[in-house]
């Protein structure tokens, strides 16, 4: 079946506010070449567990597309329609299961040497969106804070080597109630505009419960990881799924496979929980691959005004020697952790820098516990040190 | 796609591959000194012509690629000691090599493997679909099986020692330690073999483990002169599984001295995994295992001052800055950064201290064995390096 063919009745197994925005563009999906309407209908889709900065965007292109003329269309498409399609592709169930089509297509392109020049086209239709369809600034500049060392005594390396260019290194700073100054600030924060979703903490081990913030965590989320690891397994030791199988047998999976369960309104966020169990690498056995890739995702779907992202140690690799020798699997790995934490600010750093805004943007990283820290923003200087003693509570003002 | 956007395409990934590739040199400057950097650049042509050419040839690749950040920028030399002060000042270093193929590690490596860019189904047992240098370098030299090895980490690499082709059809036997380590251990309980034979990083799924009788076992510890049990007692002393690839290939060279020998290191992808430390210290081991390999050569009557070994990662890894990737964790992007890597020469009649800009392919690998070696790969693509010649 092609896009022309579209029907409202194709969009049956949609849920309900999914089948509303397809149904209401359906004449607009017809005159979309197929690739393209397949992406866009893996966004639909899933449009009820979408976070509301998603479905402005959905909306807002769907909106923009439906007001250009057909040659204006066919312009922007060009790209798109020029791809060449393999006919099993056309047959393939791309309405009701478009993330399945995308597998597929993905290793076409990859096969026929296409994938560049899909890279390219996407990127050029994307730019064309930043600029017909500038996503809002936020409310409030954005502020993020990662904390980073929980469990280090001593970091056995220089810290935040990425991100001292940028703002000011600071090694003075008092480390008493830290971490309740910056979750307090936080809250204040989310207290003070109380869009949903627009802020969050997420926490690598075991959080400290503060409300109002959305709140996320690697020990929250235990049960649901043993039981995508058992189901993964199952799916591996049954010898008849691949790789990209398992891929589409995860992209299938609902909250309730993996016990997150609860009220319609927690729907948003259990999805969210579980694609990143599904969708992320290592995010089932790493803490500090799971609080990276929870900010990744965090930042480039929901858009907060606030983020406070709290690393944990994640457990060791194992070497070969020590598995041969039988020693127990499970250690903490401190120092590994604080590496790939502090990597993992830098990338925070980098997904806020590219969202709307990023000139006003408010950026701490802390080592927790100890002296510290580098604060970004407007009007501080960068590539600084500055060896003078402050608490959290005069380094966040920095950031006021 | 038009053939003009594709052009342009072809054009900004050369630029971006080429300010690459000057990166890659500036910070060689800065790793050796401005003192050396005459020498690090100006080649040595009396004695490339002084020397023998090599009858021998070691490749190394790195089934997941280290990014400058991590290796050659200023910041990520640390990590790589050893190819910085042993290996690069005795070798021909080229700054640009572009990958324009599949960015899958089986995939890839055959693609190296056979100097065409393969298509096969990157997770699949599935052999080449052209023939390889394996192949190639049996059938014009009559040499016989055991003149040619692949040791390789994963059981996805089972079948990249000979293609389908009817034409050839005799290549390389392939040796995957971890299966081997896993055989010789039953019995020997108590051990997590499902996490030990993880098959790679790039998927949650492995190929499936090809069958590994007890007949092949024996006769493998046989070949390498191994007694099961010194094997196990020393599988246990190494950290990881490209150590345990390196002591076999060693093995391999002590006891049959192939001609033509093939290792694929794995260690780095687990980079996958997303955790920055482990893909640092994959990197560094590689940096060790690399040196360990030259120095087996050097000290082999066997190989010392006949074999040429190549070094080069597969493909790259993403750029921090691609908003697609997610930085160092794949490498699915596709952008300049993935696609381009570099390669590392080293052996007799080999220039030593020499820096080679220009871009060339990783399919050229092949025609360049071919060269050296003495044998017509036809099918390749790639082109010969004429630096290494």
């Amino acid at each position: 079946m092609m896009p022309a063919q579209l029907k409202t009745t194709d969009f049956g197994n949609y849920p309900p506010l999914a089948t509303q925005i397809a149904t209401g563009n359906v004449e607009l999906l017809r005159q979309l070449p197929l690739v393209f309407t397949a992406v866009l209908l893996r966004e639909v889709i899933a449009y009820d567990w979408r976070f509301p900065a998603e479905q402005r965007q959905i909306d807002s292109q769907l909106s923009l597309l439906g007001k250009l003329s057909s040659t204006g269309l066919a312009q922007k498409m060009a790209g798109f329609n020029s791809l060449r399609l393999n006919p099993e592709l056309e047959r393939t169930g791309w309405v009701t299961n478009p993330s399945g089509f995308i597998e597929q297509l993905t290793a076409w392109l990859w096969s026929t040497h296409q994938m560049d020049g899909f890279r390219q086209t996407a990127d050029l239709y994307s730019s064309y969106l930043s600029e017909a369809m500038p996503a809002p600034e936020p409310a409030s500049p954005r502020l993020g804070i990662v904390i980073v060392g929980q469990g280090v005594d001593k970091a056995e390396a220089p810290l935040f080597r990425k991100l001292r260019p940028k703002g000011v290194y600071r090694t003075k700073v008092k480390p008493e109630g830290g971490l309740e100054v910056v979750l307090s600030a936080a809250a204040k924060r989310a207290a003070a505009r109380s869009e949903v979703f627009a802020h969050w903490y997420i926490d690598g081990g075991t959080p400290v419960p503060t409300a109002p913030l959305t709140q996320i965590s690697y020990a929250g989320l235990e049960r649901p990881r043993t039981l995508l690891l058992e189901r993964t397994q199952q799916a591996i030791q049954s010898g008849s799924i691949g790789p990209e199988g398992l891929r589409s047998l995860l992209a299938q999976m609902k909250p309730e496979d993996v016990g997150l369960q609860g009220s319609p309104e927690t729907s948003v966020l259990n999805y969210f929980q579980l694609t990143l169990l599904t969708e992320g690498s290592g995010t089932q056995i790493f803490a500090t691959t799971f609080a990276q890739w929870a900010a990744r995702e965090c930042l480039r779907r929901a858009q907060p005004e606030t983020l406070v992202v709290r690393y944990a140690p994640r457990q060791q690799l194992q070497p070969m020697n020590e598995m041969l020798g039988g020693a127990k699997a499970g250690a903490p790995d401190p120092q590994g952790s604080l590496v790939d934490a502090d990597m993992g600010s830098y990338y925070t750093w980098i997904n806020m820098t590219r969202l709307p805004g990023a000139e006003r943007l408010r950026f701490l990283v802390w080592f927790e516990g100890h002296h510290e820290a580098v604060v970004i923003g407007p009007g501080l200087p960068r590539g600084t040190t500055s060896d003078s003693a402050m608490d959290m509570r005069q380094v966040l003002g920095l950031l006021a | 796609m038009s053939s003009q956007s594709n052009a342009s395409l072809n054009a900004s990934l050369r630029e971006l591959a080429a300010k690459q590739g000057w990166d890659r040199r500036q910070f060689l400057r800065t790793a050796v000194g401005t003192a050396a950097a005459g020498t690090l650049y100006g080649f040595t042509p009396l004695r490339a012509m002084r020397l023998p050419r090599g009858q021998k040839a070691v490749v190394v690749t790195f089934g997941g690629g280290a990014r400058d950040e991590e290796t050659f920028a200023p910041e990520g030399q640390e990590n790589i000691p050893r190819m910085l002060g042993e290996l690069i000042p005795q070798g021909t270093f080229f700054t640009q090599v572009l990958n324009r193929g599949i960015l899958g590690h089986y995939v890839a490596t055959a693609s190296l493997a056979t100097g065409f860019y393969e298509t096969l189904n990157n997770f699949a047992l599935t052999p080449p679909q052209h023939p390889t240098v394996f192949e190639y370098f049996r059938k014009d030299l009559k040499r016989p099986a055991q003149d040619t090895w692949v040791v390789a980490p994963s059981n996805g690499f089972n079948r990249i020692g000979c293609s389908d082709s009817r034409a050839y059809g005799l290549g390389a036997q392939v040796l995957l330690p971890k299966q081997l380590l896993a055989a010789a251990m039953l019995g020997h309980g108590g051990i997590d073999y499902e996490h030990l034979l993880r098959d790679n990083y790039e998927s949650p799924t492995a190929s499936p483990a090809p069958a590994v009788h007890d007949e092949d076992i024996h006769r493998t510890a046989e070949i390498l002169k191994l007694s099961l049990d010194d094997f196990r007692a020393h599988a246990k002393s190494l950290a990881s599984p490209d150590e345990l690839s390196v002591y076999i290939a060693r093995q391999l060279m002590r006891q049959l001295s192939p001609s033509l020998l093939w290792i694929t290191l794995h260690d780095i992808d687990i980079a996958h995994s997303g955790a920055y430390s482990l893909y640092i210290d994959g990197i560094r081991r590689s940096d060790r295992l690399c040196a360990e390999i030259w120095q087996a050569i050097e000290t082999d009557p066997e190989y010392k001052g006949r074999t040429t070994m190549f070094i080069l990662p597969d493909f790259g890894r993403d750029s921090d800055m691609n908003p697609g990737g997610n930085g160092f964790q794949h490498h699915r992007t596709g952008d300049a950064l993935s696609r381009t890597t570099w390669m590392m020469t080293l052996g007799p009649g080999v220039r030593q201290n020499a820096v080679v800009d220009r871009p060339v392919d990783s399919l050229d690998l092949v025609p360049t064995l071919g060269a050296l070696l003495g044998f017509s790969p036809t099918l390749a693509q790639g082109q010969p390096l004429r630096e290494v010649l």
